[in-house]
């Protein structure tokens, strides 16, 4: 699995570009959440690992583990059910290549 | 159709056929007393499903909604139904939640908190549907652990390979709600290997376990008292769950809640 950052809010990201992120080592249970998802699904958690806390907006605490969307989840769903699309799509096209390398293997064995 | 916010002031008023007071008790109350249990002088009331746009020192907000165990009609003639829920009270510039009870067929009767899910073997049936201890997960290598109702809380534990979850039977609309809130009394769980935790499931209200594929959010219990989850991100209906599992060759994990509320 990519490794997931966090950011002063505890929101989750899969890159550090400015190096100003913590990158966290994520729970057993955290990395089984995680597992499989896209990009634009991580990015919109936020992470609350354990001995930590963060303050909403509005001033009310949250202690971690705590792993919950910050953004609409309708929003990363479709995110992710895209990505798990386009897979599918690179595996069965990766199927296809293999038949045809498969195919011109034994044909290329049946001539010798 | 917009909701239309009843208002007015004073303990009650020509052609309404209820009464809004606060401490002490009221000791002979008419039908459809309102009485709420404060000692802050209530200047002003209103019946609305939204914060009011303008608040005042004292002003007690009655929050409505669709459905309510004390339902009433609130004129003499004709008929507005109202449906409170709960009540609040503006008091040094903030809302605080306030008890209140309704005086209806004789009898006081205490207004259950809104958002409420369990308290103490109390399961709000109209916003759960009834609180069902289920298989946690659909992974064969599991099996059922066991739940308890008690009399005051419900235990959930799980041995080596088991896994037990306590549910919603319906689906908690989550929209108006920014945080689920667990009041827990014992808990054994090391947040890895056995552990418990609850939070918001995409499951089915009908379901049979909680896929852990299903889980929006979570958050591991790993002390006693009072512990939170943020779900203000969170729209729509979900199935809430309180679950318990240990793993292959781990030491029992188990969890005894005797409050579950959204706020």
């Amino acid at each position: 699995m990519a490794k997931i950052y966090i950011d002063a809010e505890f929101k989750c990201h899969t890159t550090n570009p400015d190096g100003t992120f913590r990158e966290i080592v994520l729970s057993e249970n955290a990395r089984a959440f995680f597992a499989g998802k896209c990009k634009t699904f991580i990015e919109g958690y936020r992470y609350c690992p354990e001995d930590e806390s963060y303050v909403r907006d509005d001033g009310e605490v949250f202690y971690g583990e705590q792993i919950t969307p910050w953004k609409d989840l309708e929003e990363l769903d479709a995110a992710q059910r895209e990505y798990e699309q386009q897979l599918i799509a690179e595996y069965e096209s990766s199927s296809i290549l293999t038949a045809d390398l498969q195919k011109a293997y034994d044909e290329g064995v049946a001539s010798a | 159709m917009g909701s239309v916010a009843l208002e007015g002031f004073g303990s009650g008023g020509a052609g309404l056929n209820f009464k809004v007071v606060g401490n002490p008790q009221p000791a002979n109350p008419k039908e459809n007393t309102i009485w709420v249990e404060t000692d802050v002088d209530i200047t002003s009331w209103i019946f609305s499903a939204t914060e009011p746009a303008a608040a005042e020192e004292g002003m007690v907000w009655i929050i409505t909604g669709t459905s309510s165990q004390i339902e009433f009609n609130a004129l003499k003639k004709n008929g507005i139904q109202v449906y409170p829920l709960s009540a609040k009270q503006y008091v040094g510039g903030a809302w605080v939640d306030k008890t209140a009870k309704s005086y209806q067929g004789g009898e006081w009767i205490e207004w259950i908190p809104h958002g409420l899910l369990y308290r103490y073997g109390y399961d709000n049936l109209t916003i759960t549907g009834g609180i069902k201890i289920v298989e946690g997960i659909s992974d064969a290598s599991y099996s059922p652990g066991t739940g308890t109702k008690n009399s005051e809380s419900i235990t959930l534990r799980s041995s080596a390979s088991q896994c037990i979850t306590a549910k919603t039977q319906k689906l908690v609309d989550l929209t108006e709600f920014k945080k689920i809130t667990l009041n827990v009394l014992n808990v054994v769980a090391n947040n890895s290997s056995y552990f418990a935790d609850f939070g918001v499931s995409k499951s089915p209200s009908d379901a049979t376990v909680i896929d852990t594929g299903n889980v929006v959010a979570r958050k591991a219990i790993g002390t006693t008292g009072t512990i939170e989850l943020d779900v203000s991100s969170l729209t729509g209906g979900y199935c809430l769950f309180v679950s318990a599992r240990s793993w292959n060759d781990q030491p029992t994990s188990s969890v005894t809640f005797t409050e579950w509320w959204c706020k």
